[in-house]
């Protein structure tokens, strides 16, 4: 019997806070089993900044949407609170299966001043070895 | 020995986008594991809605209700904390016999903001 056991991280780090950017922490066709997730801003300008976190099923040529997250989007007047805390989510149960490899997207997309910040963040996966019956 | 799929978790989303109204967020018979909720701007704090969880339709039974934190943390100044929180259930979660509906209180109950542009439900 195989188990899932063993687990592994993947760093995101954004190089640019304008654009979209794709993060293949699975590589497509691989099973993949998300356990937890944390992220935080750098260089946040604006109180209700955010971005958007995707976790996605596939590749940046084909996937589809999982589910949705947004990081605690910490507050304060411009040039105030650069940095919020990550916050811990911890998936349930076994974790969420993503059957075709895993993406995250991260799309800075709101506030009013957007976009205007880093991501930096962690996922902790199961590298997803399917148990034998 | 196999494990089970059903040892695994799904997750939904919804979106303030989505609109306030009751909707159906789960088909059919599910446990609620866990909910995520990012705070949304408001224009003032210690004045939100609470989160409803009801079973079945938009009338039906209430099994989970929370007011999750938003706004500000410096009171009348609404400079804008919009936190992520996790809210854990623990054991087997929820179980939802028929399925599973977003909704929020009235005005005023306690308050007439909804606190919340995202809910992210983990269920099996």
């Amino acid at each position: 019997m195989s188990l899932l056991t063993n687990a592994s991280f993947y760093v995101i780090e954004t190089s640019t806070p304008t654009a979209t950017q794709d993060f293949q922490v699975k590589a497509s066709g691989n099973l993949c089993v998300l356990k937890g997730f944390s992220f935080s801003y750098l260089d946040r300008a604006g109180p209700t900044d955010f971005s958007t976190i995707e976790f996605r099923n596939g590749d940046t040529t084909s996937s589809s949407l999982v589910f949705t997250h947004i990081p605690t989007s910490k507050g304060g007047f411009v040039g105030y609170a650069t940095y919020t805390a990550p916050g811990f989510i911890d998936v349930p149960r076994l974790g969420i299966r993503f059957d075709d490899g895993l993406m995250v997207r991260v799309i800075p997309s709101g506030g009013p001043d957007p976009p205007s910040m880093y991501v930096v963040g962690q996922i902790i996966y199961s590298p997803g070895m399917e148990p034998n019956s | 020995m196999s494990i089970d799929r059903d040892t695994y978790c799904y997750a939904t989303t919804w979106l303030y986008s989505d609109g306030t109204t009751a909707q159906e967020l789960i088909a059919g018979r599910a446990r609620v594991h866990s909910i995520v909720g990012h705070g949304r701007v408001t224009t003032a704090s210690n004045d939100s809605r609470s989160l409803i969880l009801r079973n079945g339709s938009a009338s039906g039974s209430v099994l989970y209700q929370s007011v999750f934190p938003s706004a500000s943390t410096f009171g009348f100044l609404v400079v804008g904390y919009e936190p992520t929180t996790q809210v854990n259930m623990g054991g087997n979660g929820i179980l939802f016999d028929e399925s599973v509906w977003i909704d929020w209180s009235a005005s005023g109950v306690p308050g007439q903001y909804y606190p919340l542009d995202l809910v992210t439900v983990f269920y099996s």
